[in-house]
């Protein structure tokens, strides 16, 4: 098979740090020659050179789509640019893999799917929890009915945002959409997607002021046999994981540690299980699997699937109308967002977190 | 709300001509600087009369203060002292609260006086670290008692070296310098609170001697309250800063538990000369190293990146077993100190700071323990 021609565009932190490891890795096995490297600030582009010399650097997106043919076409710009590029590269004739949030508001999510069908192309969504063994293996789980029924969840993820970004763009509402919700929001609603099916958005509460993006929020969530709380903080731990209780049992699935997850009987005690889900890591019909154990793995995983999907005509992971459902779900939250309870506060800062809240004072 | 005076809002009346003093809150993207800002947004008492301006390194420092909506920081960097003249400009004060890199500590300390002479800053508070006595194995260590020397953290020695350089220029004609050495920084939000808990409820919390020893705490609002003051009253020295209240480590985690709800009268109890540094240790000590250091740094993410994959791909893997108890060097040390360190210094020159007791403290750390989930499990 000939190499399939990919062009990078947007080559910050997540490229460098995530994407280029499997992308050597995916050149070194001849699934695919990278072709162009597209920036705004060439030298961030140029960087990668040296890797993949035969690639060419460009400004602009357009001008690498008309200098040479391109099969796949990964973006990786900032989110508000998304939709653009992700069109762009579809109208050209390329596949499109896009990293999270796909889009940031639901009518370019609906523009995207629509354009990915009529184009007659694949458009998949970077979203590697869909490849965590753990999640993977309960949602089998609950698929078979091991919980019962009156399944509840607590779905908690807080830590320091840590990314390198390369501006303060995603702190602004008009560039980003928003914040941990855009961010973390939209892996967590992903995986409860693949635990529990389609999301209604019930209640939502963050800490945003006006003029800034939510630190912190939390979200009342009902799925048609489950509902549960999903908690986000980008300014503090909390404790962390996914909780899943039925009648029957309960499990508990880490968020750092993905091939394995504890699980205890009404009564019992916590026992640690492997999760043994394992998924393709090469262009072979029937080839070898593999159970990912770490992040890193996931990411390969996922370029997998998206080359499979061009190749072989799999279905990818998370397409653009199924991740369209995570962003229709977070402008729903945001429609409907109240100001956060902050109880650990003084009485003063409370009330004033509340006068001063995004949506209040707006 | 609390309102700020701003020059736009008073024509050409200037800050100080209201009263209003603009400090530079140099890594505001921490844990401290962060609630600063909160505070000060969302209009705590304690803080009316100063424009905090928040200087950041990098943009991601903006992450834990997105909520605020705030527009107008300043980028500076300590290592890179041009970056700090607009940081500082019109600033009557800089409150150096940066982590920073251990074998940078000093020359950013000495780029941030040189900085705050040029932009003819008046006051510098530098966040210094009770861990410079170490396990503080004497009674009676004064505010003024040499630091110790030998400490086998960098970092603890660092901060000793940058304090003894700042005794240096305290008489000179800078700034009036104020060195502020507080212990365990803990709060809501803070890993102090977060570690133990979480340690609780996995049961590889535990105790060293029964927990007797002490637990020199500092908690974020007394802190923060402690900083607005001096920034309005300076009155340089070298200062310890803590809580009033002064609990053994045993008390601090008897308070946890009961917040949890779990009996933490049975942990696991350590004897002292359980741990003893080893090999391990040698080999953190070499990865924290300046030639290490400085490796890390010229090494592309990239190449990072490339190689933390290839050691997943080669020895991946993980413990099929629940976690027990597990001794490291650093929380060894940090529950066998042996005193708490005396701060009678800090409230004879500012007797208006009025800090929050133990209790008051802990009430409100344990509405963000059950906020954040960690009560349960």
């Amino acid at each position: 098979m000939k190499p399939i021609a990919l062009c990078i565009v947007g080559c910050g932190a997540v490229v460098a740090d995530l994407h280029m490891p499997v992308v050597e890795i995916l050149r070194r096995k001849g699934a695919v020659r990278v072709v162009a490297l597209v920036d705004n600030q060439k030298k961030n582009a140029a960087r990668f050179l040296k890797k993949f010399p035969g690639a060419t650097v460009f400004e602009k997106l357009s001008e690498a789509l008309a200098a040479e043919p391109i099969g796949l076409t990964f973006i990786a710009s900032p989110p508000g640019l998304h939709a653009e590029h992700a069109l762009a590269a579809l109208a050209s004739g390329s596949h499109v893999l896009v990293e999270k949030p796909m889009v940031t508001n639901s009518a370019d999510a609906q523009r995207l799917a629509e354009a990915t069908k009529a184009a007659g192309r694949i458009t998949a969504v970077g979203l590697p929890r869909r490849y965590y063994p753990h999640v993977a293996e309960v949602s089998d789980l609950i698929s078979k009915g091991d919980f019962g029924s009156n399944i509840t969840f607590r779905y908690r993820e807080g830590g320091t945002f840590g990314w390198p970004v390369a501006s303060d763009a995603v702190f602004k509402r008009e560039r980003s959409g928003g914040g941990v919700l855009m961010d973390k929001g939209v892996h967590a609603l992903d995986v409860l997607e693949q635990l529990f099916g389609d999301v209604r958005v019930l209640r939502c509460r963050d800490d945003a002021l006006r003029g800034g993006v939510e630190c912190g929020a939390t979200l009342d969530l009902k799925y048609p046999n489950a509902q549960g709380e999903l908690h986000l903080s980008w300014d503090q731990p909390l404790n962390n994981g996914i909780w899943i209780f039925g009648e029957k049992c309960e499990v508990y699935l880490g968020l750092d540690v993905i091939h394995t997850y504890r699980r205890r009987e009404p009564g019992g005690q916590w026992s640690v299980r492997a999760a043994r889900k394992a998924w393709p890591n090469s262009l072979q019909p029937n080839g070898p699997l593999k159970t990912p154990s770490d992040y890193y793995q996931c990411i390969a995983l996922q370029w997998w699937g998206a080359l499979r999907a061009i190749v072989l005509g799999e279905k990818p992971a998370v397409d653009a109308e199924r991740a369209g459902q995570v962003i229709k779900a977070i402008e729903t939250a945001y429609s409907k967002s109240e100001p956060m309870p902050l109880p650990w506060l003084t009485a003063i800062e409370q009330e004033n977190s509340v006068q001063s809240h995004w949506r209040t004072a707006a | 709300m609390a309102h700020r005076n701003r020059t736009g809002e008073f024509g050409s009346i200037t800050l100080e001509d209201c009263g209003v003093k603009r400090v530079a809150l140099i890594g505001s993207g921490g844990f401290v600087g962060a609630r600063i800002l909160e505070m000060d947004k969302l209009g705590a008492q304690g803080f009316h009369g100063i424009e905090w301006v928040p200087v950041i390194r990098q943009f991601r420092g903006l992450g834990r203060v997105s909520k605020l909506g705030i527009r107008d920081y300043r980028m500076g960097d300590l290592s890179k002292p041009e970056s700090l003249e607009n940081a500082l400009k019109g600033c009557s004060a800089a409150v150096n609260l940066t982590m920073g890199d251990d074998t940078r500590i000093l020359t950013d300390v000495q780029n941030l006086h040189r900085a705050c002479v040029h932009a003819k800053v008046e006051t510098l508070i530098h966040l210094s670290s009770a861990e410079v006595f170490g396990r503080c194995d004497t009674p009676g260590l004064g505010d003024d008692s040499p630091w110790k020397k030998d400490h086998w953290m960098l970092y603890a020695r660092a901060k000793g070296e940058a304090e003894d350089w700042l005794r240096t220029v305290e008489n000179g004609s800078g700034p009036t310098i104020v060195v502020l050495r507080p212990g365990l920084i803990w709060g809501p939000r803070s890993g102090w609170l977060a570690e133990p808990a979480q340690a609780i409820h996995d049961g590889t919390a535990y105790y060293i001697d029964g927990g007797k020893w002490a637990c020199n705490l500092c908690f974020v609002d007394n802190l923060a309250l402690s900083l607005a003051e001096i920034v309005q009253h300076p009155v340089g020295g070298f200062y310890n800063i803590g809580d009033v209240d002064r609990p053994t480590w045993r008390e601090f985690y008897q308070e946890l538990g009961q917040v949890l709800g779990r009996d933490v009268s049975k942990l696991t109890d350590f004897p002292e000369s359980a741990y003893r540094p080893g090999w391990k240790d040698r080999v953190a000590g070499l990865a924290r190293s300046p030639l290490a250091k400085s490796i890390k740094k010229r090494m592309q993410n990239q190449t990072k990146a490339a190689m933390k994959f290839w050691l997943i791909e080669k020895f991946g893997g993980g413990s099929m077993h629940l976690p027990g108890p597990s001794l490291s060097r650093g929380s060894w040390w940090a529950r066998t100190v042996r005193y708490h360190l005396p701060i009678e210094k800090l409230s004879r020159n500012y007797p208006n700071i009025k800090l929050l007791t133990f209790k008051q403290a802990m009430a409100r750390s344990a509405e963000w323990l059950t906020f954040s989930g960690f009560h349960e499990r």
